[in-house]
C-alpha cells in the first residue's frame, strides 16, 4: 500500500512539473513575442538579416507550395464537380474552389508547409547555437539575440505567409480551372467570371489575417524552442520535433476557434 | 598585484541545474591586472563558475560583483553595459557557423555600429595577425582546425578591447608549440596592457606559466587558493593529488616556477 502512494505521489510531482514547465513555456513565448515586436522599430539598421530571411522562405517553400495548391486544387474540383455535377450545377466550380482556398486551405497548408520546411530549419538551427554556446556567445558580444536572430524571422515569417497564401490560393483556383475545363467541360471564362461573383474581399482578408497570426506562432514558437535547447547535439533533433508538434497543435487550435469566432 | 582593486568578487555563489548542486557557496576575489587560473577536474563546475562572471547564468543564492557593483539580472538594461567590460573565450570556440572568420572576429564591432568599416577591418586584421592567423579572413570556421578556431576566437575576444577576458580552456587541443604561444598571449594581455584576465584551465603547465593566482575548484567550492608558488606547496590532499603528475613530469620543483 505504501509503496503505490508513492507512485501515485510520483505521479502528481511530475504532473506538476509538466505543467509548470508549460506555462513557463507560454509565458517565456509571450515574452519573446513583445520583445521581438519591440525590436521592430529597428529593422531598418537591421535590413542586412531580415531581407535574407524573407528570400529564404520564399525560395524554399514556393517549390513544395506550388506543387501541393495545384493538387489540392485539382482535388477539390474533381470532388465537388461530381457532387456538383449530379444537379446540373458544374460552372458553380469556381466559387467553391476559390472560396475553400481563400478561406481554410490557403491559410492551413501554407502554414502547414511553412512549419515543415521553415519552421523545423529555424528551431534547427538556433538549437545548434544555444548547444554550441554561439548564442552565449553573441551575448558576451553585446549583441540580443533576439534583436540578431529572433526579430528578422519573425519580420519574415509575417510578411512572407501572406505572400504565400496569395499565391497558393491563386494557383490552387488555377488547378481547380484546370480539372474543371478537361473533366466538367467549363469554359475557363465561366469558370472565372464565377469565381468574381462569389469571392469577396472579405473572404481574402480573412484568410489573410489568420496567415499573419500563423506566421506569429510559427515563428515564436521555432525561435523559442531554439533558444532554449540546452544539452548536447542530440537535443536539437527533440527539439525540432517538439517545435514542429508544438506549431502544428497552436495552429489548428487557433485556427478553429478564430473561424468558429468569425461564423457568429 | 591588486594595485586597483578586486576586479570581479564572486560571494558564496550557489548554482542547482534541477538537482545538480553544481556550485556549492564558492568565495572568490580577482584582483584587477591580473591573471587568475582556475584549475579543477571536468564536470566540476569551472565552465559554470565563468558564465556566472558575465552574467549568461544567474545565481540560486550568493552574488557576484564586478568592481564593487552587483551582476544586474538578465532582464536589466544595465547587463549590456555591464558586459561590455567583458570578453569571453568559450570552450568550444562558438564560432558563428554561417559567417567567415573575419566575421566572425569583426561581428561585435559591426554591431555595435560605432567604428567604420576601414576601421573595423583593420583591427580584425590586427587581431588575426596576433593569433598567427594573417589572411585567413575569408575561411569558414568549418574548414579550420579545433586549435584554429580556438584561435578566431581569442581574436574575437580582443577585437572588442575588453577590461576582462574570460578563457575556458583556452589552450586544450592545441599543440604544445601552439599552446605556448597562447600562453605567452594571454600573459602579454596582463603584462603590456594590465588587462584582467581569468583561465579556466585542466593544463597545469599553462597555470603554473602565466597565473598570478590560482584556485582549485573540487565538489563545488574553492578549496584551495593562492600564488603558483603556494599552490605548489599545498597539504591539501586533493591538490596535491591533481598537481602530483605535473610535479612527476617537471620534478619537484616546489619554487621558481615562473622562471
Ligand atoms: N546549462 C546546464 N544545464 C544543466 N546542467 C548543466 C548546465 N551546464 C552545466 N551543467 C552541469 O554542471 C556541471 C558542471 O559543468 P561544467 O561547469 O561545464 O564543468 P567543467 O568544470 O568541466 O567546465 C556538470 O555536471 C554539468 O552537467
Ligand atoms: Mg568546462
Amino acid at each position: 500500500m505504501k509503496k503505490k502512494t508513492k507512485k501515485v505521489d510520483r505521479f502528481f510531482i511530475l504532473l506538476g512539473q509538466k505543467l509548470l514547465d508549460f506555462f513557463q513555456s507560454v509565458g517565456e513565448m509571450l515574452l519573446l513575442l513583445v520583445e521581438a515586436v519591440l525590436l521592430c522599430k529597428v529593422v531598418f539598421r537591421n535590413l542586412d538579416k531580415v531581407l535574407p530571411q524573407m528570400g529564404k522562405i520564399g525560395a524554399d517553400s514556393l517549390p513544395i507550395a506550388s506543387l501541393t495548391a495545384i493538387f489540392v486544387g485539382f482535388v477539390l474540383a474533381l470532388q465537388t464537380g461530381v457532387a456538383l455535377q449530379q444537379f446540373g450545377q458544374e460552372e458553380d466550380l469556381g466559387a467553391i474552389v476559390s472560396i475553400g482556398m481563400a478561406r481554410e486551405l490557403g491559410p492551413v497548408l501554407t502554414a502547414i508547409l511553412v512549419i515543415g520546411r521553415i519552421g523545423a530549419a529555424i528551431t534547427a538551427e538556433i538549437a545548434t547555437m544555444s548547444v554550441s554556446e554561439e548564442i552565449d556567445a553573441l551575448r558576451t558580444l553585446s549583441i540580443n539575440p533576439v534583436r540578431y536572430l529572433v526579430m528578422p524571422r519573425f519580420l519574415a515569417c509575417i510578411t512572407m505567409l501572406p505572400v504565400l497564401v496569395i499565391y497558393v490560393d491563386f494557383i490552387g483556383t488555377l488547378g481547380g480551372a484546370a480539372v474543371a475545363k478537361a473533366y466538367f467541360k467549363v469554359p475557363f471564362l465561366a469558370y472565372f467570371d464565377n469565381v468574381a461573383d462569389y469571392l469577396t474581399f472579405e473572404d481574402m482578408a480573412k484568410g489573410l489575417v489568420k496567415s499573419v497570426v500563423f506566421g506569429v506562432i510559427i515563428s515564436i514558437v521555432s525561435c523559442h524552442k531554439g533558444l532554449t535547447t540546452t544539452g548536447g547535439p542530440g537535443e536539437v533533433g527533440l527539439a525540432t520535433t517538439n517545435s514542429v508538434v508544438l506549431s502544428f497543435v497552436s495552429v489548428y487550435v487557433f485556427n478553429y476557434f478564430v473561424t468558429r469566432l468569425w461564423l457568429e | 598585484m591588486g594595485t586597483n582593486g578586486i576586479a570581479i568578487d564572486v560571494r558564496q555563489l550557489h548554482k542547482w541545474f534541477r538537482n545538480n548542486h553544481v556550485l556549492r557557496g564558492v568565495d572568490l576575489k580577482i584582483p584587477a591586472g591580473t591573471a587568475t587560473a582556475i584549475v579543477g577536474g571536468s564536470g566540476a563546475g569551472k565552465s559554470v563558475l565563468l558564465k556566472h562572471m558575465v552574467g549568461l547564468l544567474s545565481p540560486d543564492s550568493g552574488g557576484v560583483y564586478i568592481f564593487n557593483q552587483e551582476m544586474p539580472n538578465k532582464y536589466s538594461r544595465r547587463l549590456e553595459e555591464v558586459r561590455r567590460r567583458f570578453a569571453m573565450v568559450f570552450q568550444g570556440s562558438a564560432l558563428l557557423n554561417s559567417l567567415n572568420v573575419g566575421e566572425n572576429v569583426g561581428l561585435g564591432l559591426v554591431e555595435q555600429g560605432r567604428l567604420s568599416r576601414e576601421e573595423i577591418d583593420r583591427i580584425v586584421r590586427e587581431k588575426l595577425t596576433l593569433v598567427g592567423l594573417k589572411g585567413k579572413e575569408l575561411e569558414l570556421p568549418g574548414e579550420l582546425s579545433g586549435g584554429m578556431r580556438k584561435r578566431v576566437a581569442i581574436a574575437r575576444a580582443l577585437a572588442m578591447d575588453p577590461e576582462i577576458i574570460l578563457f575556458d580552456e583556452p589552450t586544450t587541443g592545441l599543440d604544445p608549440i601552439m599552446a605556448q604561444n597562447i600562453d605567452s598571449l594571454i600573459a602579454d594581455l596582463r603584462d603590456r596592457l594590465k588587462k584582467t584576465v581569468v583561465i579556466v584551465t585542466h593544463d597545469m603547465d599553462s597555470a603554473f606559466e602565466i597565473a598570478d593566482l590560482i584556485c582549485m575548484i573540487y565538489e563545488g567550492k574553492i578549496v584551495e587558493q593562492g600564488s603558483p608558488e603556494a599552490f605548489c606547496r599545498s597539504t591539501n590532499p586533493i591538490v596535491e593529488q591533481f598537481i602530483s603528475r605535473f610535479k612527476r613530469h617537471n620534478g619537484d620543483r616546489g619554487q621558481g616556477i615562473r622562471d
